[in-house]
C-alpha cells in the first residue's frame, strides 16, 4: 500500500515536470515566433541596412535619384540668359552678384525649379525610399511661400558642402531673416545626407 | 537498473515537447520563407537610374542616344524589355524639333500604373531637364516612364 501511494507520488510530481517543462517551452517557442514575424513584417529594419549602405556611396551613386540629380546640374549649368555666358553655378557661394544677374538667376530659377525640381518634392518626400528632393529658400518671397520648415532649422547656419566645390560658405540664421540680404539656399537632401547650395547677395 | 529514470524519458510529456519544438521550427521557417517582398517600385527606380546614367551626365544629354542602340547605351537587357514581360520604360525626349520617343516591354504597364492595386505595374515617372554640350542655349526636356511587375516567385 505504501510503495503504491510513492509510486503514484512520483508519477504526479514527473507529470508536473512535464507540464511546467512544456509550458516553458511553449513560451520560448512563441517568443521565437514572434522574433520572426517581427524580422519578416518589420521591413524598416531591412531598409534601415539598405539605407545605411546606400548612404555610404557619394551622392550621385546608390539609390539617387539620377533623373532629379542630373535636372538639378542642368539647372546648375544653365546660363542666366540666351547667349550667356554667366551660369547659376557662377552664382552659387558668391555674395558680390549684381542685381542684374540676380534678377536673371531668379527668372530663371523659378522657371527651372518650380516646373522640374520642385514638382518632383511632393511624388518624393513620402517615400521610404526617397533618395533626393530640393527645397529652395530665399528670395523674401520664396521664404514666406514655403516657410522656413522648423523641421529643419538646425540647418540655419548651413554649409556649403558640395565635394565638387570643396569649399565653404556660411549663411547664418541673421542673413535668412535679413531684409538686406537676398539669401537663396539651395538644399539638396539625398537620403539623410545634406549637400547644400547657398548664395547671398547684398540688396 | 535504474527504472524510474527510464519512466520518465519515455512519458508522453517529452514527445510532446519535442511536438511543440517541431511545429514552432517549422512554423518559423515557413514563415520566414513565404514572406515575399515587392520591390516593383525600387526596380523601376532602377531601371530609371540605368536609362539616366546612359543618356546623360552631371545635366548633359549624351548625344549618342540619337545614334546609338539604345540597349547598349543604358546596359539594359534587350529581353527583358518584350512585350509580356514583366518590365516597360518609355522615354520622350522634348528638343527643338519633334520629340523622339524611346519604348519598350510590356505597353500595358503605363496604364496599369495608374489603378491601385497590388496585382498591377508599379512605376516611376518623373519629367526633368537635360542641357546640350554643343548649344548651351539648348535644353532638353525629357519625360521617363519605367515600371515593373515582377513579383517574387
Amino acid at each position: 500500500m505504501k510503495t503504491k501511494k510513492i509510486k503514484k507520488k512520483g508519477e504526479i510530481s514527473a507529470t508536473l515536470t512535464w507540464i511546467v517543462a512544456a509550458f516553458i517551452i511553449f513560451i520560448l517557442m512563441m517568443v521565437y515566433l514572434g522574433i520572426v514575424s517581427f524580422m519578416v513584417s518589420e521591413r524598416s529594419f531591412f531598409s534601415y541596412l539598405v539605407n545605411n549602405n546606400a548612404d555610404k556611396i557619394n551622392y550621385q551613386g546608390g539609390a539617387s535619384d539620377r533623373l532629379l540629380i542630373n535636372s538639378f546640374f542642368a539647372y546648375l549649368n544653365s546660363p542666366l540668359e540666351n547667349n550667356g555666358e554667366k551660369t547659376v553655378r557662377d552664382l552659387v557661394d558668391k555674395e558680390d552678384v549684381s542685381e542684374d544677374d540676380l534678377l536673371k538667376f531668379r527668372t530663371l530659377s523659378e522657371g527651372f525649379l518650380d516646373k522640374y525640381i520642385m514638382k518632383d518634392k511632393s511624388s518624393t518626400e513620402n517615400s521610404s525610399y526617397t533618395s533626393a528632393w530640393i527645397r529652395i529658400y530665399g528670395l523674401d518671397e520664396k521664404i514666406d511661400m514655403y516657410g522656413y520648415d522648423k523641421k529643419y532649422s538646425k540647418y540655419e547656419a548651413m554649409r556649403y558642402a558640395v565635394s565638387n566645390y570643396g569649399s565653404y560658405s556660411w549663411c547664418g540664421p541673421e542673413k535668412i531673416n535679413s531684409t538686406s540680404y537676398d539669401v537663396v539656399l539651395i538644399n539638396v537632401f539625398v537620403k539623410d545626407k545634406k549637400i547644400v547650395f547657398c548664395t547671398e547677395a547684398k540688396k | 537498473m535504474n527504472k524510474r529514470a527510464d519512466s520518465r524519458l519515455l512519458s508522453p510529456w517529452l514527445f510532446f515537447i519535442l511536438i511543440i519544438i517541431g511545429i514552432g521550427i517549422i512554423v518559423g521557417v515557413l514563415i520566414f520563407y513565404n514572406t515575399k517582398a515587392d520591390i516593383r517600385k525600387e526596380e523601376a527606380a532602377a531601371i530609371a537610374n540605368n536609362i539616366m546614367d546612359g543618356i546623360a551626365s552631371n545635366g548633359y544629354l549624351n548625344q549618342e542616344v540619337f545614334s546609338s542602340d539604345f540597349f547598349v547605351l543604358t546596359g539594359l537587357n534587350p529581353e527583358m524589355f518584350v512585350d509580356g514581360r514583366d518590365f516597360y520604360f518609355n522615354l520622350t525626349i522634348y528638343g527643338n524639333g519633334r520629340p523622339v520617343e524611346f519604348s519598350n516591354g510590356t505597353r500595358d504597364f503605363q496604364y496599369q500604373c495608374e489603378i491601385p492595386g497590388n496585382n498591377f505595374a508599379k512605376c516611376y515617372e518623373k519629367e526633368g531637364i537635360l542641357l546640350s554640350r554643343t548649344n548651351p542655349d539648348m535644353i532638353y526636356r525629357i519625360k521617363l516612364l519605367t515600371a515593373s511587375n515582377q513579383k517574387q516567385k
